[in-house]
C-alpha cells in the first residue's frame, strides 16, 4: 500500500533527518514556511513553532504544505503556550 | 625647572606606570615641604625624606627607587551615618535628569512590546472560541490584534496595548 504524504514526510525525516539540516533558516518565513503558518510564526515566532511542531508531526513543520497539517501545528502550539501560561 | 615639574606630575597622573614611583630629590622636597606646611604637627610621622634626597645640592637629580616611606597616603574613617548614606542612581535616570527615581515610578507602557508579552497573549486569547463557533485561529489573534492596537504587525504595538488586552481578555474568561 503506498504511504500518504504524510507518512512519506514521516519516512524521510527518520532516514534522513540527520543529514538535512531543516532549521537552518527557519527565521525566512516568507521563504521557508507555508502561508498557514505566516500569522502564527509572526505571534510567537519560528522557533516555538519549529519545536513544538515536529514534536507533534514528526516531521519538520517547514514541510507543511495542507490546512489539516497546519491546524494540527496551530493547536498544538496554543496547547503547548496554554500550558506554560497556566501559573501566571 | 617648573616646565620640568609640569611634564613629571603629567605623566604621573597620566602615566603612573612609566615612572614607578620614583621620584627625583627635589620632587621630594617639595613635597616634605608642602606636607610640613599644611600638617606641621604630622609631618615629622608621615614624611620621611630617605638619605637618597640629601644631597640637594647637586646639580644632576639622581633617580631615587626605594621611597616607600615618602608616600603620603590620606587617611579616612569610616562612618556609619544614615544621612550620609549615598544611593547610587542608575545611569539612565541620571541622564534624563530625574532626581529622585524612587518617588517617579517609571513605566514602560509607550515602548514597543517584547515577543513575551505576545506569547503570553496568545496563551490568553487562544482559549476563546473564533468568529465561526470553532477554535479561534492565529490569523484571527494576528488580525484582532492589529485592528485593536491600530498597527500592521503585532510588535508594532505598544507593551501597554497588550497588557491592557491581557488584563481584559483574564478578565473576560474569569467571569
Amino acid at each position: 500500500m503506498k504511504p500518504s504524504p504524510v507518512e512519506w514526510r514521516r519516512i524521510v525525516h527518520h532516514d534522513f533527518g540527520d543529514v538535512i539540516d531543516e532549521r537552518r533558516n527557519i527565521e525566512h518565513v516568507l521563504e521557508r514556511w507555508h502561508w498557514l503558518l505566516h500569522s502564527l510564526i509572526d505571534l510567537v515566532g519560528p522557533s516555538v513553532v519549529y519545536d513544538v511542531g515536529l514534536r507533534v508531526l514528526e516531521y519538520p513543520p517547514t514541510w507543511v504544505d495542507s490546512h489539516g497539517e497546519a491546524d494540527l501545528v496551530e493547536s498544538a502550539v496554543f496547547d503547548f503556550l496554554r500550558s506554560k501560561y497556566s501559573g501566571i | 625647572m617648573l616646565r620640568a615639574r609640569l611634564v613629571s606630575k603629567a605623566v604621573r597622573i597620566l602615566a603612573p606606570h612609566i615612572v614607578a614611583g620614583v621620584y627625583t630629590p627635589e620632587e621630594l622636597q617639595d613635597v616634605g615641604e608642602s606636607v610640613t606646611q599644611a600638617a606641621p604637627a604630622r609631618s615629622s610621622k608621615r614624611v620621611s625624606p630617605s638619605p637618597a634626597a640629601e644631597p640637594a645640592a647637586t646639580t644632576e637629580p639622581t633617580p631615587v627607587t626605594n621611597h616607600v616611606g615618602a608616600v603620603i597616603d590620606a587617611e579616612f574613617t569610616v562612618v556609619n551615618d544614615p544621612q550620609t548614606t549615598v544611593t547610587t542612581i542608575p545611569p539612565e535616570h541620571v541622564e534624563s535628569g530625574e532626581v529622585s527615581p524612587a518617588a517617579k515610578k517609571v513605566s514602560d507602557d509607550d515602548e514597543p512590546t517584547t515577543p513575551e508579552l505576545i506569547t503570553e497573549l496568545v496563551a490568553v486569547t487562544s482559549q476563546f472560541p473564533g468568529e465561526n463557533g470553532a477554535r479561534i485561529t492565529a490569523d484571527e489573534i494576528h488580525r484582532r490584534l492589529c485592528a485593536f492596537a491600530g498597527v500592521d504587525s503585532p510588535h508594532k504595538a505598544t507593551r501597554g496595548q497588550i497588557r491592557s488586552l491581557i488584563a481584559r481578555c483574564r478578565e473576560a474568561l474569569s467571569r
